[in-house]
């Protein structure tokens, strides 16, 4: 198990961090390891390659997480996200927007090349943490029809208890194929899953604007609409709050259910770089 | 000792007295009068001297009380401090420097207020700490360490809380064997899952593993895991060299796969 085998031929990494330290550090220990890290860059956009395994940061100026993620599923990459900070909210919207996996920044080098291993060998890397958050959005948000099936289940319950992917296959009898297969099931579920009680755009807009300090009146005029229709994007998002937050008492304000959710998402405050930037943009 | 004495000289003067004289005179009924008075003098003073020893005893009882009552109070206040200081006070800092109270953080003040109010004595904290706080705490002790301890709960429902505290101290065992014997950089997983009426725990380290046979089980695996066997668990522990190890606890015993 501590020798990591690379049946494919992707040990050509690319690592996105805004911090260059954080950055050249994951890649000193990778080329350690015999990967070869192509380059360290600090923003999606400097990346020339397609194609590549993308070690991507989540807090990047100027984009969301699940933006930056988007930006490189859409040009080919294969992205591992990784993040320190990134609320559970968040990690499922990166696996929407089209990582492969999510890497806890604090975890052991191992961790970062078990997840490369396994999304070059099963096109996905599930660590404990990621198929907990997947059963439990599964219980907030079922799908109305196809939803998980026994298999996929007892997979995702399996890498629950620390096993990894090469273990969760033998236990299950699973030839690798077989095993890619169900990986690849439970992500389209779990990305399906994630349009369920989503904020409408607007919403979004108004969640970002309320985050960042802005008051009613103040965010009517932003937005040009009536003060309010304010009160009504905010009715909204507390009920899909409530909806996907069993344990919040109804109680809750409107505007502190959107500075919550603002805050779990990852949905940032306007700020100079990106006016508007949401996750779900 | 002087009214013993009295006592024994009054006594035979009566009994003489009356011997000699055969009928009732004024000398003997004068000297019984004499004795009775000094036994009465006796009695009271021998219960004064009592009821000055009692005293002292009593005092002296009052002032033990009251330096128990100290430390006591000592320690209370110790354990308010720690409280307060390490567990209270990072939340109510947070939110004074205007952090949003967000997923984690409602459940660490939800988690946080039911122990104070546990502590002061508000039923309302539950009885005795919950088993994903005893799990927590475990864990929470091998991070502060370096150990990188990820961590999956799902506790619907506490176990019967000898059997929490049992399983809370075979996974600090199964911790620090992984402290002890594996790499303590590397990664570890607990895993734990509780209805109430069954729990599973799983320790799962990825460290140099050991050859089962070859290793003499210590005193951690017959005390510690013994513990959870006395109350009807079972602790299956798997490792082979190069494979990490792997501590699963169920219980209660029967009604699992053991299988995986």
């Amino acid at each position: 198990m501590t020798s990591l085998q690379i049946r494919g031929s992707h040990r050509v990494v690319t690592i996105v961090d805004d911090h260059p330290i954080t950055g050249t550090g994951i890649a000193a220990q990778l080329r350690q390891q015999g990967f070869d890290v192509a380059a360290v860059v600090t923003a999606v956009e400097m990346l020339d390659a397609t194609g590549d395994m993308v070690v991507c940061d989540l807090r990047l100026p100027g984009r969301s997480g699940p933006d930056a993620v988007a930006f490189l599923a859409q040009r080919g990459c294969r992205v591992l996200a990784t993040s320190g900070v990134a609320g559970q909210e968040e990690i499922l919207d990166v696996v929407a927007a089209g990582a492969c996996g999510f890497v806890c920044k604090t975890a052991p080098i191992s961790a970062f090349i078990r997840a490369i291993r396994d999304v070059t060998n099963y096109s996905y890397f599930v660590s404990a943490g990621l198929a907990h958050l997947i059963l439990a959005d599964a219980e907030l948000r079922p799908l109305r029809a196809g939803d998980f099936d026994d298999l996929e289940r007892a997979t995702l319950r399996q890498f629950e208890r620390g096993d990894d992917a090469d273990e969760v296959a033998a236990n299950l009898g699973l030839a690798d194929d077989a095993f890619t297969g169900v990986l690849s099931s439970i992500w389209d579920r779990a990305v399906a899953r994630r349009a369920r009680f989503r904020p409408s755009p607007r919403e979004r807009q108004l969640m970002s604007l309320v985050a960042g300090g802005c008051t009613h009146k103040e965010a009517a005029a932003q937005m040009s609409i009536a003060v309010m229709t304010v009160s009504g994007y905010l009715k909204s998002v507390k009920e899909k709050y409530l909806a996907t937050h069993p344990h919040v008492p109804g109680s809750v304000s409107p505007l502190t259910a959107a500075r919550r959710w603002a805050e779990e998402t990852g949905t940032r405050p306007i700020g100079s770089k990106r006016p508007g930037a949401g996750i779900w943009s | 000792m002087v009214g013993v004495l009295a006592f024994g000289a009054l006594t035979a003067t009566w009994t003489t007295l009356a011997l000699l004289s055969g009928g009732l005179q004024v000398e003997p009924m004068l000297v019984s009068l004499g004795l009775w008075y000094t036994l009465t003098l006796f009695i009271a003073s021998e219960s004064q001297d009592m009821a000055q020893l009692a005293g002292a005893a009593v005092r002296s009882h009052d002032k033990l009380a009251e330096r128990l009552r100290e430390v006591d109070l000592a320690r209370e206040r110790e354990l308010a401090f720690r409280e307060i200081h390490a567990r209270l006070l990072p939340i109510v800092d947070a939110v004074a420097a205007g952090a949003t109270m967000s997923g984690p953080w409602t459940a660490l003040a939800a988690r946080e207020a039911a122990r104070a109010r546990r502590l002061i004595g508000d039923g309302r904290g539950g009885l005795g700490p919950g088993f994903a706080d005893l799990l927590s705490d475990v864990r929470d002790t091998f991070a502060e360490a370096g150990m990188a301890v990820s961590a999956v709960f799902r506790i619907l429902a506490d176990p019967p809380a000898e059997i929490g505290e049992a399983v809370a101290y075979a996974v600090r065992e199964a911790l620090t064997n992984v402290l002890k014997h594996a790499d303590p950089r590397g990664e570890v997983h607990l895993f734990a899952e509780s209805t109430g009426e069954q729990l599973e725990v799983v320790v799962r380290d990825r460290g140099p593993g050991f050859e089962p046979g070859a290793v003499v089980p210590g005193c951690g695996f017959a005390r510690t895991y013994g513990a959870v066997r006395r109350l009807g668990g079972t602790v299956d522990v798997r490792s082979a060299p190069g494979a990490g190890t792997k501590v699963r606890i169920l219980w209660p015993a029967a009604g699992w796969e053991l299988a995986s």
